[in-house]
Parts: C-alpha cells; sequence; structure tokens
C-alpha cells in the first residue's frame, strides 16, 4: 500500500498544500489581514507568500528524495513516484500563482436575475441579498444586489 | 463448478444470487431502464422549449422534468452503469471468478433499485423533486420547497449513493487483493486501473454529498439551520458540499468510460495501447486534481478574486492529463491498423464529440467568460458534450465490443451503425444549437421564451435533433434485442483481443474459469492463444473443486503473487432483507415518522450482525492445495484478508464524511453572517476529557487483543475492557450531547455542534458493537490463533472512534473554553 500512495504523493502533497492556501485565503478575509500592513505588503498576502513557497519547497524536496531513491519492487510505481512528484511541484507553481498576482480579498458585483440567496436588508430600505456572503464591509466590497425573486412571492 | 456458482433455480435463487455476472448484468439493465426514463424526460423538455410560450407543460411539471433528468442520469444511469460493468467485467478481467465481496454486491443493488424507485415513483404522484439536480438552498430549503419534493430527492439519492460506496470499497479490494497469479500490478489491464482509480474518487468525493444530504434532510425535518444565514448558517455552505461531490463526479462518470477506451481502441488498432504508464499518471493526477476544482462552478457567487485564481489555474491544468490519454489514443491508432468496425465508430464519435466538450470547458475554466456564460444554456450544452462524449459514446462502444461476451451471440453492424449516425447527429444537432442560443443569452432551466427573443429557430432545431437521438437509441436497443434473440452464434474471441476476458466460452459461465490462469504478459490471450482451452482443461490454479466451496485466489497488490485462497459466500436473501430495512429506515424518515427510524436501524444491525456471522465457519483449515504445486491458508488465516482491507477503505469514505464535517463547521465559523453564535457549548471539559481516557486506556488494550502471540483468554479479557471504556465513553457523550449542546435549531452552531457529537457517539456505538461481535465470535469458537479478523476489524474501528471523539471534543471544547 505504501509503494500505491508513494505513487500520487506529489499529488496528496498538492492536495494538501492546495488546502492550506484556499483555507488561509479564507481565514484572512474573515479577520481582515488585508487591512494590516507589515512593510510593503499586507499580512494577508505575507502569509500567503510564505505557505505557497513553503509548499512548493516541501513538494520540491519530496521530487528531490523521490528520484534519488532506491528502486522498489515495481519500477512502474517508481516512475509513477517520480513523476506525480514533479507534476505536483508544477501544479503547486501554477495554481499557487494568483497569491502574487491577484487582489486579495476583493470580488466582483453579478448581476443576479432569478433566484434568492439568503434575504438580507439593505441600508437604503430595498431588500437586497449579499452577492459575497464571505465578503465584509471594510475588506470585501460587500456588494449587495437587488433581487427579483422574494419570499412572499412563493405564498 | 456451475452448480457451485449459479444462482438456484425458481425466485429463491433469482432474489438470493450474489453472483457478480447476475448482479453486474442487473445493474446494467436496470440503468439502462432508468436512462430510456431519463431520455423520454428529455423528450418532454424539448417538447417544451420548441417553441416560444408553449403551453405543453406548466412550470411546476417542467420544474420536476428538469430535475428528474438530471438527477435520474446521474445518480440512476451513469454511476449504476459503470458499477454494472464493473461487477460483470473485473473479475474476467482479473482472472478471478467473483468480487471480492458478492454479498454487498448484492446489497448495493437492491439499495439501489429500492432508491431509484422511490424517484422515479415521485414523478408519478408529483411529488418529484423541483429544485434542479443540484438542490441549491434556500430554492431546495423548507420555506421555499414546502412539500415533500426535496425530501424525496435527499432520501431517494442518499440511499442509492449507500450502493455506490459499497461498490467504490468492492472494486478497490478486488482490484487490489483478487487477481490472478503473476498479475502484477504493472500488468494489470488499464480498465482495471481506470476502476480502481475511479472507485478511490468514488469512496471520497460521495461523503461530502451524503453529509450535504443529511444536514439539509435535518433542516428541512427539524429546522436546524445549516443553510439559513438568517441564524449563523450559509447556503454556499451547501454549494461547497455539493460541488465538492459534483465536479469530481464528472471524472468519475468520465474515467470508467475512458477505461473502455483504452481497452477497446487498441483491439480496433489491432495493436497494444502506447503510453501504458503515461496514461496511468494521466489518470491518477485526473483523480486528485479532479478534487481542487469544485468552485469553478460557483465562480459567479461572489468569491474573492483570489480564490477564482486558485481554482481558475486547477481548472486550466486538469487539461494537460486529459489531453495525454487523448494523444496516447491518436498515437495508439496511428502506430495500429484500425479497422472502422461498430465499436470503433463510436469511439471516433466520442473523440469528435469529447474533444469539443473539453474545449468548451477550457473556456468555462476561465472566469470572465464563465460570468458571460454561467446559467445558460451554453453551460447545459457543455456539460452535454462532456458527458454524453465522455460517457455514453464510450459506453455504447464498450456496449458492441462487450455484447458477444453477454450474450455468446455476433453483432449485427448495419443495424448497429444506423443507431450510431442518428445518435452522433442529433446530438449534435441538439447540443450545437444549445451552445448558440446560450451565447445568446438563453438561460437554463426556463420553462418558456418570448419570440421576440430570437431564439426559436435554435430550439425547435434542438428539439428536432433530440428526437433523432431517441430514434438513434431506440434503434441501438433493437440491435440489442435482435442480437440476443436472433444473433448467430459467435466464436470464443470474436474481436481477437489479449485480455483474460477472452479466455473464457462465450456467453460466460457462472464461475467464469473452470482454472484460474498464471499470467506473465500484458495480453495473456495473445500471449497464449491455448489458454482458454488449457484453463477450461483445469490446468491453472484451483482447479479442483473442494466441498463445494467457492473459491478464487488472493494475491499480493503489487506482484500479483498468490497469498491465499478466498472462501467466497454463497446464495443467501440476507443482502436483499438487509437492503429492505435500510429502505424502512429511508421510507420512515421521507413519511416523517421518525419513530420507525430507529427501529429499522436496530434491524439493519441485526442482519449486518447475522451476515457477519455467516461470512467464515469456524474451523482452521490450515494449508490447502491450489494446483501446481502450491498450498495456501483460507483468507480467514491469512493477515491482509478482503475483509481487512474493506475496513480500512470503509473508515476511509467515513473519515472523508467526517473531514467534510469539520470542514462545515470551520467554513461557517469563519465565513458566514450571525457569528459568534449566541451561545456556546457548556465549557467544561471533565466529561469530555473521562471519555477520552477511557478510549484511549482502551486502545492500548485493542492493541494487545490483537498482538500476534495474545492467548484467545487474553484476547477476550482486553476486549472485555475496551467493551466497558466504550460504554463509559458512550454514556458521558450522550450526557454531554443531551445536556451541554444549545438547541439544535437556535443556530447553525448549535445543530453543527450536535451533529459532530452524535456522530461520535454513534461511532463509539458502532465500535462497542464490532467489539461484541469480536467476543460473540471468541464464544462461539469461531476466533483462534490464525483467525483474528474479527477482534482486528474491532480494535481498528475502536481507534476510529477514539480519533474523531478527541477532534470533535477539541474542536467544541477549546472554542467554549476561550471564550
Amino acid at each position: 500500500m505504501s509503494a500505491l500512495l508513494r505513487a500520487i504523493g506529489g499529488w496528496l502533497a498538492w492536495a494538501v498544500g492546495f488546502s492550506i492556501l484556499y483555507g488561509l485565503h479564507g481565514v484572512a478575509c474573515a479577520l481582515g489581514w488585508p487591512a494590516i500592513r507589515i512593510g510593503p505588503v499586507d499580512l494577508q498576502r505575507l502569509v500567503l507568500a510564505f505557505a505557497w513557497i513553503v509548499s512548493v519547497g516541501s513538494i520540491a524536496a519530496w521530487t528531490w528524495l523521490q528520484w534519488r531513491a532506491a528502486p522498489g519492487k515495481i519500477a512502474l510505481l517508481d516512475w509513477l513516484a517520480r513523476g506525480s512528484a514533479a507534476a505536483g511541484l508544477f501544479a503547486m507553481v501554477i495554481s499557487g500563482l494568483p497569491v502574487v498576482l491577484s487582489a486579495p480579498c476583493g470580488t466582483d458585483a453579478v448581476p443576479w436575475s432569478r433566484g434568492t440567496i439568503g434575504m438580507v436588508g439593505c441600508s437604503n430600505g430595498t431588500r437586497c441579498r449579499p452577492a459575497a456572503p464571505s465578503a465584509t464591509p471594510e475588506h470585501g466590497e460587500a456588494l449587495a444586489v437587488r433581487d427579483m425573486v422574494f419570499p412572499e412571492e412563493f405564498g | 463448478m456451475h452448480a457451485i456458482w449459479d444462482r438456484g433455480p425458481g425466485l429463491r435463487g433469482a432474489l438470493g444470487t450474489v453472483n457478480h455476472s447476475d448482479v453486474g448484468r442487473r445493474f446494467i439493465i436496470t440503468a439502462f431502464v432508468f436512462f430510456c426514463i431519463g431520455r423520454v424526460l428529455a423528450m418532454l423538455i424539448r417538447t417544451q422549449l420548441a417553441t416560444p410560450g408553449s403551453a405543453f407543460v406548466g412550470p411546476a411539471i417542467y420544474n420536476q422534468l428538469f430535475t428528474m433528468h438530471g438527477s435520474i442520469m446521474m445518480f440512476l444511469f451513469a454511476i449504476p452503469m459503470i458499477e454494472g460493468l464493473a461487477f460483470y467485467m473485473l473479475p474476467k478481467l482479473l482472472g478471478a471468478r467473483d468480487m471480492a465481496f458478492p454479498r454487498l454486491s448484492a446489497f448495493g443493488y437492491w439499495c439501489y433499485l429500492f432508491g431509484g424507485t422511490i424517484l422515479v415513483l415521485s414523478l408519478f404522484f408529483g411529488v418529484a423533486p423541483d429544485s434542479g439536480w443540484f438542490m441549491y438552498t434556500p430554492l431546495s430549503s423548507k420555506p421555499f420547497t414546502p412539500g415533500i419534493n426535496a425530501d424525496v430527492w435527499l432520501i431517494g439519492v442518499t440511499f442509492v449513493e449507500v450502493s455506490a460506496m459499497a461498490a467504490a470499497i468492492e472494486i478497490m479490494v478486488s482490484v487490489l487483493k483478487l487477481r490472478a497469479p503473476g498479475l502484477r500490478i504493472d500488468r494489470m489491464p488499464l480498465f482495471a486501473w481506470y476502476l480502481l482509480v475511479t472507485a478511490l474518487m468514488m469512496l471520497i468525493g460521495f461523503p461530502p454529498l451524503i453529509l450535504g444530504s443529511i444536514l439539509l434532510e435535518l433542516e428541512r425535518a427539524f429546522d436546524w439551520p445549516f443553510f439559513d444565514p438568517n441564524r449563523g448558517g450559509d447556503p454556499l455552505l451547501w454549494q461547497h458540499l455539493f460541488w465538492l461531490f459534483g465536479h469530481p463526479e464528472v471524472y468519475i462518470i468520465f474515467l470508467p468510460a475512458a477505461g473502455v477506451v483504452s481497452t477497446v481502441l487498441p483491439v480496433m488498432a489491432r495493436t497494444r495501447i502506447i503510453g501504458y504508464g503515461w496514461i496511468i499518471a494521466a489518470i491518477l493526477a485526473l483523480a486528485i486534481l479532479s478534487f481542487g476544482l469544485w468552485v469553478h462552478h460557483m465562480f459567479t457567487t461572489g468569491i474573492p478574486h483570489m480564490a477564482l485564481g486558485f481554482f481558475s489555474a486547477a481548472s486550466a491544468l486538469v487539461a494537460i492529463p486529459t489531453g495525454i490519454q487523448i494523444f496516447a489514443w491518436i498515437g495508439t491508432i496511428w502506430a495500429g491498423r484500425p479497422e472502422l468496425k461498430l465499436p470503433m465508430l463510436h469511439i471516433l464519435g466520442f473523440f469528435v464529440v469529447f474533444i469539443i466538450g473539453g474545449l468548451t470547458g477550457v473556456m468555462l475554466a476561465m472566469v470572465p467568460f464563465n460570468w458571460q456564460a454561467h446559467d445558460t444554456a451554453f453551460v447545459t450544452a457543455h456539460l452535454h458534450y462532456v458527458l454524453v462524449g465522455g460517457f455514453v459514446f464510450p459506453m455504447l462502444a464498450g456496449a458492441v465490443y462487450w455484447l458477444p461476451h453477454f450474450t455468446g451471440r455476433q453483432p449485427i453492424e448495419r443495424l448497429g451503425k444506423a443507431a450510431f449516425w442518428l445518435i452522433f447527429i442529433g446530438f449534435n444537432l441538439t447540443f450545437l444549437m444549445m451552445h448558440m442560443v446560450g451565447l445568446l443569452g438563453q438561460p437554463r432551466r426556463i420553462y418558456s421564451y418570448p419570440e421576440a427573443m430570437g431564439w426559436t429557430w435554435y430550439n425547435l432545431l434542438a428539439s428536432f435533433g433530440s428526437f433523432i437521438m431517441a430514434f438513434g437509441f431506440a434503434l441501438f436497443a433493437l440491435d440489442v434485442a435482435l442480437q440476443i434473440w436472433l444473433g448467430r452464434h459467435t466464436q470464443r474471441n470474436p474481436w481477437r483481443a489479449g485480455t483474460l476476458e477472452w479466455a473464457m466460452p462465450l456467453p460466460a459461465p457462472s464461475y467464469n474459469f473452470a482454472s484460474l490462469p498464471s499470467v506473465s504478459d500484458f495480453e495473456p490471450v495473445t500471449d497464449d492463444p491455448q489458454l482458454a482451452l488449457k484453463l477450461a482443461c483445469g490446468e491453472g490454479f484451483l482447479g479442483e473443486p473442494r466441498h463445494g466451496w467457492r473459491e478464487t485466489m488472493g494475491s499480493h497488490m503489487l506482484t500479483g503473487r498468490p497469498e491465499y485462497i478466498v472462501l467466497l459466500p454463497g446464495n443467501t436473501l440476507l443482502p436483499l432483507l438487509t437492503a429492505v430495512m435500510t429502505g424502512g429506515f429511508f421510507v420512515s424518515i421521507l413519511a416523517g415518522v421518525y419513530a420507525l427510524a430507529p427501529v429499522f436501524l436496530v434491524a439493519v444491525a441485526i442482519c449486518a450482525w447475522r451476515w457477519a456471522w455467516t461470512t467464515t465457519n469456524g474451523k482452521n483449515f490450515g494449508l490447502l492445495d491450489a494446483g501446481h504445486e502450491l498450498a495456501l491458508p483460507v483468507h480467514a488465516e491469512a493477515p491482509g484478508s478482503p475483509g481487512h482491507w474493506g475496513s480500512v477503505f470503509a473508515i476511509v469514505a467515513d473519515g472523508t464524511l467526517f473531514a467534510t464535517l469539520v470542514f462545515g463547521y470551520a467554513y461557517l465559523w469563519t465565513i458566514a453572517g450571525g457569528w459568534p453564535p449566541p451561545a456556546l457549548i457548556a465549557a467544561s471539559p471533565i466529561g469530555g476529557i473521562v471519555a477520552l481516557a477511557v478510549l484511549a486506556g482502551a486502545s492500548l488494550a485493542a492493541r494487545k487483543a490483537t498482538a500476534v502471540r495474545a492467548t484467545l483468554t487474553e484476547r477476550r479479557r482486553f476486549l472485555w475492557m475496551m467493551t466497558g471504556a466504550q460504554v463509559v465513553a458512550l454514556a458521558l457523550l450522550i450526557h454531554e450531547t443531551a445536556t451541554a449542546i444549545p438547541p439544535p435549531s437556535s443556530h447553525a452552531y448549535a445543530a453543527t455542534v450536535m451533529v459532530l457529537f452524535v456522530y461520535a457517539a454513534f461511532h463509539v456505538a458502532l465500535a462497542l458493537l464490532l467489539t461484541g461481535f469480536a467476543l460473540a465470535r471468541i464464544r462461539a469458537g469461531f476466533v483462534s490463533d490464525q483467525r483474528t479478523v474479527d477482534v482486528r476489524v474491532a480494535a481498528m474501528w475502536h481507534g476510529y472512534a477514539l480519533a474523531v471523539t478527541a477532534v470533535v471534543l477539541l474542536a467544541t471544547k477549546v472554542p467554549a473554553m476561550l471564550a
């Protein structure tokens, strides 16, 4: 079983790294880290960049270990272990790029013509829903858009 | 051999059969029946949309039509068809006589049949689900869907998912442990690799949906507000849970079909597959990557830019392993001498349709385009190109290719080709038009549209194409029927293929192989054209029937070295009875008779007890002759038996469900509005610490109970210690659940914490049940120094119960203490 797990080790490592990035990103937006400046960058970007570099570094180390590992019982599984490690490394680099390229917690309004997601009152008296339930007024540009369907219409 | 493996006479034989060929055939036929029902619904949808302002059906019925069409095709057709093909074909490809847990396959089938029947019957009573196949909250929540329509979906689909989980465990253990001697993992047929990876994905992909369905049903039934933003819930949590399942689901459907392509295509091209290792690398990559894409179904929900970037990048990456497979297939055609026989025609159809679907998939992975096309008919067209291209055409190729195996008769090419062209033309006409009308702005799921929108001709042509496609499928069904009744008898290996399923008489006998092969090549039949004859003459392993036992070989996961003889159980009504009791549980919830649900749960536990009790008999057999001077123990007397691995994979699935539950808890805590909650769980940790301490102490006892050198008396003593600890821990957890948690309907926090505690208590109770079972088996003389699997399984689940209790207490008590 361990040989089989090794064969997908690189991808499993990517899955862990990717989950950490996404999870940290959610926590950072919720706790308002983008508003906390540390030198030229904000706390969120700093933490995420660090997590990304650690993830890439860990998978790179795993890849290096796989390429140096002694051959096992099944040559194909050794090859898969090396291949998945290299592919996981590549995937980690690519899928983590938004850490340095995109805006941290901003969202965009998407006009929504049907349906209703959680009725929340707006300040101007119009009943609206938040387009981004995850966004906060301070950091997430809580964008509310008019909702066309209201509960009463369902009788 | 036939007398040993056959189903037996009469109705009892038909209901009690556990033979993999019977169960596989039933899955396939039932899935095809559901497919026909789904197709009829699709035609009704297209009839409604054919003209503007149509009065064919009203919006309420239309909502049921499209919801049921999607749900049937996804849950009652695609996945069960895969299960059926896997059950029928895997043992034959692997050189085995059955799957690892034949009764589990039969149980899965009955669950599927009953769950599917609940869903379909709801159509006739006018209470079919009507919130779309992904059942978004709050539309599917009680205030907006007050009837039982949504409950039918949640209950019916969860019932069917029980079948899928059973199949996943079964497939994994069968592929890893029940291969013919010498069938090393690097010589395994690609189809088995695909199914292994698919089963792993099902094991991890389905629990989030099961959890989501449980939570939504709890919300609907008891007003526990997991998805209600006014009480700390979040509708987006449902979307996360659904798509955590829903996106891998696409690959769960695609990969087995790609496995069919990788099996059939080289035979049609009269060569060997190119890039065996690369294809395996690609499917492993797809399997893991597909779990990192789910948010691309939620690009328009207002998710922050950076998260969009993460998932857009991962979505684009997935094109690479898909491309590797496509290139391997093209290379194989290039290197071979392809013949344009009927299976090849379907494969070419697959190439055209799936590649278009893949390209529109890359378009939709790009956030700006996704925002433009979201919720339009373009997305509907894309998903049909992916699923029909990536699943239906390959399965049609597989059907035509393997039908002689089922029927023992030759296909009728001309009729089959006419069916192909009707399906191909009809499909492209329908969904090409839908791409266009989607780009013109037609939203999906509308029941009507005004003529002034300019969508009329596109819709009319799409509807016309849909009916052409329906004629094609009808012709295909006719072709199959004619082949069964009028086709000429086929020769043993009509396609001159090299894989093991062709090394047997056609139609396949109930026992598959009179004796089991020894494999030393990728294509054993090509390697030794006389193999079928030799096996039929009993020249392989386990060729002598013994005591009426159902015997097959258990081998090393990697090397295929024989390790033990697996004694499989015979026909029994237990799977049917257990499925009926499981159905009783689900139906009592659906009917709102909640008091009956625990009664059925106890009945299920009694059936399961009886089931496990009759798995093995109580004798030590020592080493038995397996043929070719090889002597092996039976599986119950060897380490690493199928039952052991079945438990391991069940824990993996269960652990995924638990991890998803913890994710949901963390998600609500971090993201949802209305947090922190008004009231937290009582902060006192004493009860929890005591529960944890006794369980941890008992895990030491569990370790000693499973020690190799332990005597039976010692094992019994340690099991009793475990029992005592489990009783104490269970009582403490129940007390905590009853007294320390705020009312679950008050806030999503309280509801989630309640579910966490119930989950932990349930698993301690399960560990208690299994420990009691192990004690009873010792008392009855079923456990010996060699036969310890019952004790080891009990210890394994005890460890799991300890782990989840620890996580639940940490996740709930620590925040309460810090507050």
